[in-house]
């Protein structure tokens, strides 16, 4: 009988303990200066690629819809102006514009929205490094049909400015070799743009990286390895499941690129971002967005890439 | 011949008085017809007590040897004693109306005498602590030290000692100092309920917690509403000005703008790392076990130090050594019982006692219930237990010999395991979570007396601290038995303490206006801090059922640290006269840590002027310094929060804090007091911000922390009454609490997290008959200040174009404010008395008005606008019932 009491005690008393109730929220005084966002990244000889869209309150729905209004521009020896265009490849509205170097190597930006406000940045492309990687990569429990598949990859060079802090964003791609039904030999196929792999780590010597999680790929933080070589070990996966009969997994492309502070710290602040909101970090305290924007927020930064093709042995 | 003389002064110096007195009424104010002639003048003093009424005490050998020449005066008795013993070198002192103490000027400028002795419970024979002796002949008062004793030096012979302490019945003795022998004082407990409070007017404070001393008194502790019906001592102390709780109760006490981590809490002299139960609703020490507890957030003694903020001095039972007792109590969150007695009478006394949690075989049952309604399999869990044993042994009148030992540990896990099967997929979802934390204390003590002035307390203590936290969360997908996908994301944290040393602290009383203490100890610290986190190991996950992350035995081994610290102290307390006093000291501390030695000196003054009875004031400077960091991953006070020690690269914290006070009595009953501090911290440790730190490496993880500064200023003002059968206790403090880190907030100083500007807190308890007791407390606060983002933008991945997820954008650390917090407590007692004891029923409500008191904000989508989210408040304790049963046995019949 006592026990059927506390049962019911205990029922009620959960069923009472709401522990979230809602909350009238007020828009502090002052409000959030900034306005407007743009993520804009760019790569030498490629196009620019750039987004604008609104900053709201927190509870305000966010809408994007590209605008007339915005006047934008990017340059770096001379003014340069230009319309902005939609991408035909994106699904949501992205800006393209040509690269033009830079023989300073500083980059700024400009944007001017409705006549009035005017957001504005500056960056340093890093400077061209050359990468003696050397690499092994192995498969790892290749199971039988239409399962996701897995290899371990080592990548190791020296550092090239041990003196300087160099940053990098390592992305690795699935080459895709699908099965010619004619010959019956497998082939890359090159008409699909090349998926990015998922990437964990595969032991705990995580020093000074970190898997992102709005983009594929893992930053990098040179200052942990202190000056000496740079070992990296990841275990890569597909991220669909794989059928034997149609393709293989066998070849894979690293992209190492060599990225600015400002797109480490951005990029690397809205993972933990993530991670905190969601619960997966163990830290719970709420992490800054970065930002390198003036007048508004996002982020506006370069990098150099080098692309090698590993073949899984 | 002499017969006749004296019945001649007899009728004399009757009649005359009543003819001379009219209506004065006190025999010292009555003029009388003094008339001798060459008399011997210990027969005058003997006659002239005899007849006015007023015991005249005195050496007969030093006054027979006088002779009183021709005297015919009216006078009243203490003129008459101005005339005539001054010529013999003799004084008197005057003790009451109808008291007077005759002593020789010349042999009390040579002879002190010394009392001494202890104070115990006349029941149990417990000592006493801080309770206090008023010499009415000296008009000197002492308190017994921490152990029950005391030393008093009297000018004279003769003295009268009037000895009380809360709970207990004054107790009044008249001694005869010649004799020098150890006094045994026992006090009889008050059949008044301790609820009442007297004012004494030979200097006893009525109020429950005297700041001078830092007395925390057993009333005090039972006049606080209970959350679980089990009194808790710090929930009581929190109640004090100055003191706010982290978040609704919850993450230990922050004093004066200090973080929780800044409180030395000291049990039996063995200091501890975390100090709750179910993090923080209850102190891991049981209130029925506790003898006696100080509490500083001033002043400190030079003895004390470790911590910046406050010291909790806590001295549990020691066992009667005369008569077997016991109590249990079952309420509904936890059961307890305790018993002590003699194994030896009045030599070897044994206290034990213990406590449990009754609710964790119903709260995996209802949280299973929920689950499986939900589709899931799993339980919730918590339970937590300690024990507190201690043996105390007499060895002496002047030496005891104790050993105490406490262990305890608190557990929650939550496991939710979600199984589906679609054709001939099979999906396993499981998260798990567990939190475990323990501590283990053990000490042993001798306390001897040297000397009659000279006490020496030498303590060997170990504390051990250990807290684990694991999560877990991931997938298992199957087809045909062959896994097709999986994921596992797990973290860890683990926090392994040992604390072990030796403290030896003389006691020396050179004087009853003069006190010096001084010591030396040793203290030996080893830390293994261990986060883990991984994203599915190398290799498969085949049972996820069965997976639990575990970190490597290398990494936990990998970081450890070990701290070697040197301390002595000296400290003169000293009393100039009835209005000043001054205690003055300093620690010298010599600390060996990572291959670098820290040498610091704390000093400590405290002045104090009483310019009446009634009104006192004081100023001091503290200066404290803290060998430790504790790094919060959470903000809420959890033992997961990592300890860390001192380096070269993270030195000692230390704080400076000036404070004055300002105490008035009004009347009998109304006391009132005010407070002003102004303390600033250095050398603070704080994570970088974002910093997602891996302790896989030794020599990296200490670059995730930064050190910076902190302010704090406020006043405190405190009101207590006592009325008849009731006492009221108000409090008010205005506080600004700030920190400046150069590596956030963008250098700029921002808001302490548990600053709360605005707190009042109120306390009333009324004995409305000799069993029943009403108590009601309150409090009103300001919010803590907060994070929450004060916009958002879309982010879009670049590598498709995707809208991926939403960037919250915060602006200064700590710029809103919760709101405020606000909560009424309500108890009722009754206590029946028997022959054998007592049964004691206690009915209360927690948050009577079940104010949902915010513990942080979090943005979640709005279930009725798609794209947009909504603000949800996050609190956790509603109105709760609480009920419990005590029966308390006093004496165990043995057997004849």
């Amino acid at each position: 009988m006592i026990r059927k009491i506390y049962f019911v005690l205990l029922y009620l008393l959960v069923l009472h303990s709401s522990c979230r109730t809602d909350y009238d929220w007020v828009a502090p005084d002052p409000p959030l200066a900034e306005k407007y966002r743009i993520l804009c990244l760019f790569e030498p000889g490629k196009s620019i690629i750039a987004n604008i869209g609104d900053v709201v309150d927190p509870e305000d729905s966010i809408s994007e819809k590209i605008n007339d209004r915005f006047l934008f521009s990017f340059f770096s020896d001379s003014l340069y102006y230009f319309r902005p265009s939609v991408s035909t490849n994106f699904s949501s509205q992205f800006l393209n514009s040509k690269w033009k170097e830079s023989p300073t190597n500083e980059y700024k930006l400009f944007c001017s929205i409705d006549s009035n406000l005017i957001l504005t940045s500056e960056t340093k492309l890093p400077k061209e490094v050359k990468l003696d990687v050397k690499h092994s990569i192995k498969p790892v429990n290749v199971l039988q049909n239409k399962t996701k598949h897995s290899a371990e990859i080592h990548l190791e060079w020296n550092d090239p400015e041990p003196d300087v802090q160099n940053y990098y964003h390592l992305v690795f791609y699935k080459v895709r070799y699908t099965k010619n039904k004619i010959s019956g030999m497998y082939e890359i196929d090159l008409s699909e743009i090349l998926p990015p792999l998922d990437v964990f780590f595969s032991n705990s010597n995580e020093r000074g990286q970190l898997i992102l999680q709005h983009e594929p790929g893992v930053l990098v933080d040179d200052h942990f390895f202190r000056n000496g070589p740079i070992k990296l070990d990841y275990l890569l996966r597909t991220k669909n499941t794989i059928d034997l009969n149609e393709e293989k997994f066998i070849q894979i492309k690293a992209e190492i690129r060599s990225v600015s502070e400002d797109y480490y710290k951005y990029f690397r602040a809205i993972t933990l971002q993530y991670q905190a909101q969601t619960g997966t970090l163990p830290i719970l305290e709420s992490v800054s967005s970065y930002s390198n924007i003036k007048g508004g927020l996002g982020i506006f930064a370069g990098y150099r890439s080098i692309a090698m093709d590993y073949k899984i042995q | 011949m002499k017969i006749g003389i004296n019945f001649f002064l007899v009728l004399l110096i009757d009649l005359l008085s009543n003819c001379l007195n009219g209506q004065s009424n006190s025999p010292l104010e009555k003029i009388y017809n003094f008339k001798f002639s060459n008399n011997r003048l210990d027969q005058i003093i003997t006659v002239v007590s005899k007849n006015s009424g007023v015991n005249i005490s005195f050496d007969q050998k030093i006054v027979e040897q006088f002779h009183l020449p021709p005297y015919n005066k009216d006078k009243n008795l203490l003129q008459f004693f101005d005339d005539i013993l001054g010529q013999f070198e003799l004084g008197y002192k005057v003790i009451t109306d109808d008291q007077i103490v005759i002593y020789s000027k010349k042999l009390n400028r040579l002879k002190i005498y010394k009392i001494y002795g202890r104070v115990a419970d006349s029941l149990t024979k417990e000592l006493l602590s801080y309770a206090h002796i008023y010499d009415k002949t000296n008009q000197t008062a002492v308190y017994t030290n921490e152990y029950g004793y005391f030393t008093l030096l009297s000018k004279h012979e003769l003295a009268e000692l009037k000895i009380s302490y809360l709970g207990y019945e004054a107790k009044t003795i008249k001694i005869n100092t010649k004799t020098n022998i150890y006094y045994n004082i026992y006090l009889k407990p008050s059949n008044t309920l301790p609820l009442i409070t007297v004012t004494d007017k030979s200097g006893q404070p009525s109020a429950m917690y005297v700041e001078e001393s830092g007395t925390v008194s057993s009333a005090f502790i039972k006049r606080n509403p209970t959350a679980f019906s089990d009194q808790d001592l710090f929930r009581s102390i929190s109640t004090l000005s100055g003191i706010s709780s982290g978040a609704d109760g919850f993450g230990g006490m922050n004093v004066r703008g200090g973080s929780y981590d800044q409180n030395q809490i000291l049990i039996d002299d063995v200091p501890i790392f975390y100090s709750s139960h179910a993090i923080g609703l209850l102190s891991i020490v049981d209130v029925d076990a506790i003898r006696n507890v100080q509490f500083y957030k001033e002043r400190f003694s030079s003895q004390y130090g470790g911590r910046l903020s406050s010291v909790t001095d806590i001295y549990t039972k020691e066992g009667s050594l005369s008569h077997w007792s016991g109590q249990a109590q079952i309420g509904l969150l936890s059961g307890k019982f305790s018993f002590n007695g003699p194994i030896f009478k009045n030599k070897l006394g044994f206290y034990f006692s213990t406590r449990r949690t009754l609710i964790d075989p119903f709260l995996k049952n209802i949280t299973s219930f929920f689950k499986n309604d939900a589709g899931k399999i799993g339980v919730t869990n918590y339970y937590f237990y300690d024990i507190n044993t201690k043996i105390n042994w007499t060895l002496s009148p002047k030496t005891r010999i104790y050993l105490s030992y406490y262990r305890g540990k608190d557990l929650y896990n939550n496991d939710d395991l979600f199984l589906t099967t679609d054709l001939d997929v099979h999906s396993t979802n499981r998260k798990f979570s567990k939190l475990n934390w323990r501590n283990h204390l053990s000490s042993i003590r001798l306390n001897t007396s040297l000397a009659k002035n000279v006490f020496l307390k030498s303590v060997a203590y170990r504390s051990e601290f250990n807290s684990g936290f694991e999560t877990l969360d991931g997938f298992l997908l199957t087809q045909n038995s062959i896994r097709i996908d999986s994921l596992i994301k797990a973290n860890s944290f683990y926090s392994n303490i040992i604390d072990y040393g030796t403290i030896h602290t003389i006691d020396w009383k050179t004087g009853n206006s003069n006190n010096i203490k001084f010591g030396i100890s040793f203290h030996h610290q080893s830390y293994k801090p261990g986060i883990y986190s991984y994203n599915e190991r190398s290799g498969l996950i085949h049972d996820l059922i069965s997976f639990n992350p575990k970190p490597l035995d290398s990494i936990l081994t990998k970081n450890s640290s070990k701290l070697l610290q040197q301390v002595c102290f000296v400290e003169d307390e000293y009393k100039f006269n009835e209005l000043f006093q001054l205690k003055i000291g300093t620690r010298f501390s010599y600390l060996f840590a990572d291959q670098t030695t820290f040498f610091s000196a704390q000093p400590r003054v405290s002045f104090n002027c009483n310019l009446s009875d009634q009104l006192k004031f004081g100023i001091s400077y503290d200066r404290n310094e803290q060998i430790n960091h504790l790094i919060s991953s959470n903000g809420l006070g959890l033992p997961t929060d990592l300890w860390i020690p001192a380096d070269s690269g993270l030195k000692p914290q230390k704080s400076n804090q000036f404070s004055t006070y300002t105490s008035i009595q009004i009347k009998e009953s109304n006391f009132i007091r005010l407070n002003a501090y102004l303390k600033y911290f250095s050398d603070l440790v704080h994570i970088k911000e974002g910093t997602r730190f891996i302790l896989d490496e030794q020599d990296f993880w200490k670059e995730f922390f930064i050190t910076g500064k902190g302010e704090s200023k406020g006043i405190e003002l405190q009101f207590d009454k006592n009325f008849r059968r009731s006492t009221l206790s108000i409090n008010y403090h205005f506080s600004q609490s700030t920190r400046i880190f150069d590596q956030l907030n963008d250098g700029h100083s921002f808001r302490f997290k548990y600053a709360r500007p605005h707190q009042f807190k109120c306390n009333y308890q009324i004995q409305i008959s000799d069993e029943l007791s009403l108590l009601v407390g309150g409090e009103i606060a300001s919010g803590s200040p907060s994070n929450i983002p004060k916009g958002k933008y879309n982010y879009i991945s670049f590598e498709n174009g995707q809208l991926v997820d939403k960037i919250f954008v915060y602006d200064n650390i700590n710029d809103f404010t919760l709101p405020y917090l606000a909560h009424l407590d309500l108890g009722i007692r009754y206590n029946i008395k028997k022959s054998w004891g007592a049964h004691e029923f206690y009915f209360g409500v927690y948050n009577a008005l079940n104010r949902r008191n915010p513990i942080f904000l979090e943005l979640k989508p709005n279930p009725s606008l798609p794209d947009a989210d909504q603000f949800k408040q996050v609190n956790l304790l509603p109105i709760l019932p609480s009920i419990s049963y005590k029966v308390i046995i006093n004496q165990f019949n043995t057997h004849k």
